[in-house]
Formats: C-alpha cells, sequence, structure tokens
C-alpha cells in the first residue's frame, strides 16, 4: 500500500447514511463506509442485495436518495466531472463499441482519458489482459470472456485512483482470472483503491484487504479478510442470506 | 497504463484537477470530438445500419407518394416539397434513433458519460456524426424527389433550404433522441417528444424550399430566419443542457 498516498488523503470512499429507493423498493439503506487509500475492498452478498447499486452509486451513474458520499475528498454530487476523473468503472456490461476492434475501443477511451503516449498505453493495457493477440479483432468476435477482460483494461487504462469492479470475475476462465489478479497485484503496487463484488468468496478474499457482506441493502459485517477463514466467511454470507430471508417474510 | 502516469495518482484531490493551459484543453477538446466523430464513421462504414436503414425508407415513402399525388400543378409543388420533408423527417427518427440503439449496445453511451468529458465534447461529436448521416441521406434523396417529382431542387436556392433543415434535425435529433433513448418507452417516446417540436423546422422548411423553388409561390415571412433561429435554439440548448443529460 502507498503510505504516501494515505498521508496526502487517507479516505479514497466515504458514504455517509447511503440509501437509494427505486420506486417504493429500497435497494440499498443507510450504509456507511469508509476506504483507505489503498485499500481493496470486496462486497459479497447475495443476488439482489444491493451490491451493484452500491457500485453505481460509487461511480456517480445513479445518485443517493438520501446521505453523502464523498470519492478522494470530494461530494460525488456537486463535483462529478471531477471525481469521474478518479473513477475507473467495470459495470456488468463492457461499454464496448461491438463494431471496433479492441484496440480501437481502448484508443477511444485513451483519448477521453486524455492520456498521453496512447498506442504505448493501448498495447500495455492489452498485454496485461494477455489480449495483445486479439488487438485488431472487433469485439464481436471475442469471446465473452476476452469481452470480461477487454472490459477490464478499458476500466483501468487511466489508472485510476479509484477502481470499481463489479463482479470482475464474471465469465472469466482460469486464465482471465490469473489476469484479474496479475492486474490488481499491479494496481496493489500503485497504491490504488479497489472496491469490487464477487460471488467467489476464495477469490474476494485473497484480493482484499477487507470484506463487507451485504443483505436486503444493508452491511450485514465486515471485517479485515484474514479475520476468519473461507468457511467462516462463507458461513456469514449464507447465514446474512437467511436472516434477510426471514426478515423479509 | 503506466505507472508513470499520475494524471489522477493516488487519492490526491489536487491531482484531479486539469492544470493544463486553456490552448491544451482546446486541443484535447477538438482532439476528443475528432475521436468520437471516428469512431461513428468508423461503425457506421463496417455496418452500415444507420444509413442502410433510412435510405430504402426515405425512397419507398418519395416512391409511395408520388403514385398517390394527383394535383393541380401550384398545388403539385408544396405537395411534393412536403413530401420530401416527410420523407426526410420520418428517416431521421428511424435513423438516429437506431444510431442511438447501437450506442446502448454494452451500454456504451453510459461508459461514454462516465469518461470525464466537456460535455460539449459529446454534443458537438454526435452533432457532427449525425449531420453526416443526414447529409448522406440529403445527398440520394434530394436528387431522386428531383428527379420524381420533377422538382428543381439542385440549385442554390433549395439546397440551401435543405441544408439548414437538416442542421434543424441534425440538431434536434441530437439532443432529443439520448433523452428519450434512456427511457423505457423510447419507441414511442421519441416521435412524441420531437415531432411536435420539429413542427416549425418543418413548416419552415417546406416553405423556404418552395419559395427558393418558386418566389411568387409561398411568400410570408423570411422562412430562412425561421429555420436558422431553429437551429440556434436547438443547437444552444443541446450545448447548455447535455451536461444535465450527462447526469452531471
Amino acid at each position: 500500500m502507498n503510505a504516501a498516498a494515505r498521508q496526502t488523503h487517507p479516505l479514497a470512499l466515504r458514504a455517509e447514511g447511503l440509501s437509494k429507493l427505486y420506486g417504493s423498493a429500497w435497494a440499498l439503506r443507510n450504509v456507511s463506509l469508509s476506504v483507505a487509500a489503498g485499500e481493496t475492498v470486496a462486497v459479497f452478498g447475495a443476488n439482489g442485495t444491493g451490491k451493484s447499486t452500491l457500485i453505481r452509486l460509487l461511480a456517480t451513474l445513479i445518485t443517493p436518495t438520501v446521505g453523502t458520499l464523498q470519492v478522494v475528498g470530494y461530494d460525488t454530487t456537486r463535483y462529478t466531472r471531477l471525481v469521474r476523473r478518479a473513477l475507473g468503472v467495470l459495470a456488468h456490461q463492457s461499454y464496448l463499441y461491438q463494431d471496433l476492434t479492441a484496440a480501437e475501443n481502448l484508443r477511444l477511451y485513451a483519448k477521453l482519458y486524455s492520456l498521453n503516449d496512447i498506442e504505448k498505453q493501448v498495447m500495455d493495457a492489452l498485454k496485461m489482459v494477455g489480449l495483445a493477440a486479439s488487438a485488431e479483432k472487433r469485439v464481436r468476435e471475442l469471446s465473452r470472456g476476452m469481452q470480461q477482460r477487454l472490459a477490464l483494461a478499458r476500466s483501468v487504462i487511466h489508472l485510476p485512483a479509484v477502481w470499481l469492479l463489479d463482479e470482475p470475475d464474471s465469465g472469466l476462465d482460469a486464465n482471465g482470472v490469473e489476469c484479474l489478479e496479475k492486474l490488481l497485484a499491479f494496481g496493489r503496487e500503485q497504491g490504488q483503491t479497489v472496491v469490487l463484488t464477487t460471488h467467489q468468496l476464495e477469490l474476494g478474499l485473497a484480493l482484499s484487504h477487507r470484506a463487507f457482506v451485504l443483505a436486503s441493502g444493508k452491511i450485514y459485517y465486515s471485517a479485515p479478510t484474514g479475520r476468519h477463514s473461507v468457511e467462516e466467511w462463507r458461513s456469514i454470507v449464507l447465514e446474512a442470506d437467511r436472516g434477510a430471508g426471514n426478515a423479509s417474510h | 497504463m503506466r505507472a508513470t502516469d499520475t494524471r489522477a495518482s493516488n487519492g490526491a484531490p489536487d491531482a484531479l484537477r486539469p492544470a493544463r493551459p486553456a490552448r491544451a484543453l482546446r486541443s484535447s477538446f477538438w482532439g476528443q470530438v475528432g475521436a468520437l466523430i471516428r469512431n461513428d464513421i468508423v461503425r457506421e462504414w463496417r455496418g452500415r445500419e444507420v444509413v442502410g436503414l433510412m435510405l430504402p425508407f426515405a425512397l419507398t415513402t418519395g416512391l409511395a407518394l408520388n403514385f398517390t399525388f394527383s394535383l393541380a400543378i401550384e398545388q403539385r409543388l408544396l405537395a411534393s416539397v412536403g413530401a420530401l420533408w416527410t420523407a426526410l423527417l420520418f428517416a431521421m427518427l428511424l435513423g438516429l434513433g437506431r444510431a442511438f440503439a447501437l450506442e446502448q449496445e454494452n451500454a456504451v453511451w453510459e461508459g461514454l458519460t462516465l469518461a470525464p468529458i466537456e460535455p460539449g465534447v459529446l454534443f458537438a461529436a454526435k452533432l457532427v456524426s449525425n449531420l453526416l448521416l443526414l447529409v448522406a441521406l440529403d445527398i440520394v434523396i434530394v436528387p431522386a424527389f428531383a428527379g420524381l417529382y420533377n422538382l428543381p431542387l439542385l440549385a442554390l436556392g433549395p439546397l440551401v433550404a435543405i441544408a439548414l433543415g437538416t442542421l434543424c434535425l441534425g440538431a434536434a435529433g441530437t439532443l432529443f433522441v439520448p433523452m428519450a433513448g434512456q427511457t423505457r418507452a423510447r419507441e414511442i417516446l421519441l416521435p412524441v417528444l420531437l415531432l411536435p417540436l420539429l413542427v416549425p423546422v418543418i413548416i419552415g422548411s417546406v416553405q423556404a424550399t418552395v419559395t427558393a423553388i418558386e418566389p411568387t409561390v409561398a411568400g410570408g415571412p423570411p422562412w430562412t430566419g425561421l429555420q436558422g433561429a431553429c437551429a440556434a435554439l436547438f443547437l444552444g440548448a443541446g450545448y447548455l443542457l447535455y451536461g444535465q443529460l450527462l447526469g452531471e
């Protein structure tokens, strides 16, 4: 972890009483959390517990119904564009043009993020996710896993301060997961802050310093990942899901 | 992707502020606009999904209407020009709607809005891309209508009126298609939202084209002025409102 970065601005993310209402249903309720600069945090929870809503709120894609959110010290509703400069977002959809090649897609985003030396950055990013040989293939010709790897490269090509990765392992084979691990190790070396959601407990725990478990849109439990074994974490996630199920009945 | 790139480094807020001189920002503005337009052209060239939809629609409309008209000469001019603008209007609605649907595949539009670009960058780029599509449509449709309806459209006056009307359609489409396109009922909402707003544009464009062909027929207000005012309104509103559209 980059100690200097922590001293400069200790909190990469800070949410206070964050809630999101869709129609008459609360997708997220009174979530407060802080993520230190350079920290990697995993968010676990069953489907529909609010993981993606949390990521979309942090990504400024939706605004909170209640609560405040700061990214690198800036309020996300007041300084949206400034905050977006600091974010790298991997969502469920790839944000890639189907009729452009892998390299053309990355070149476009590199240009939009005003990067220098674009060709080198694009090739470095493609190599990092093991797609250098597919640089000139159109996205629609790539497999689901390759598209996910390319989406990963797209999300962090500008080396953002905060990486928000919603199920980054989705659709990845063993090689793809290895690429993801390498990419996150690279991010950790650079002192980037990472928030990721996943259903793969082993992977999430191996990649993260701390984990949150969500249930019914609330934080059910949070602790450093090393505090419990994988099996204990699994029990906590199941217990959270059952508890939420019982509460809703 | 290099460790030395400190553009948005390690949680230090000051590092997020663009500390580049105004000239560099301007160059970045046009560089980003150029990159977006280039991508739109490349995608359309490869797929021909939008022009390939607009052209047959507009041509078929022109052909069908041509067989239904049996009017007196003085009415025929107004009706023929009206048919031209009807075909252009509905082809625009179809084409720009389709172009935006392609932006929504894989949620690319959301990805673009997440990039820290000036709202004006996206508006300018999408405006130019949409205008290129509409100009491509004009290049085929205007001569086709000139032949079908025996209209002298390929002269300076009518071409200026068509160019101004196309600018209005492009600007309005660029502004409103993403608004309607992000809703669930987009296929219905787009014409419902856009057609009433385009009534002055269509009236102005029909009358300006007719006046340019036959100055004695239409007369009345300065129709090209109305077209110009509509274009200025849609361009100004688009430039100012695109930030809201991007969720800022």
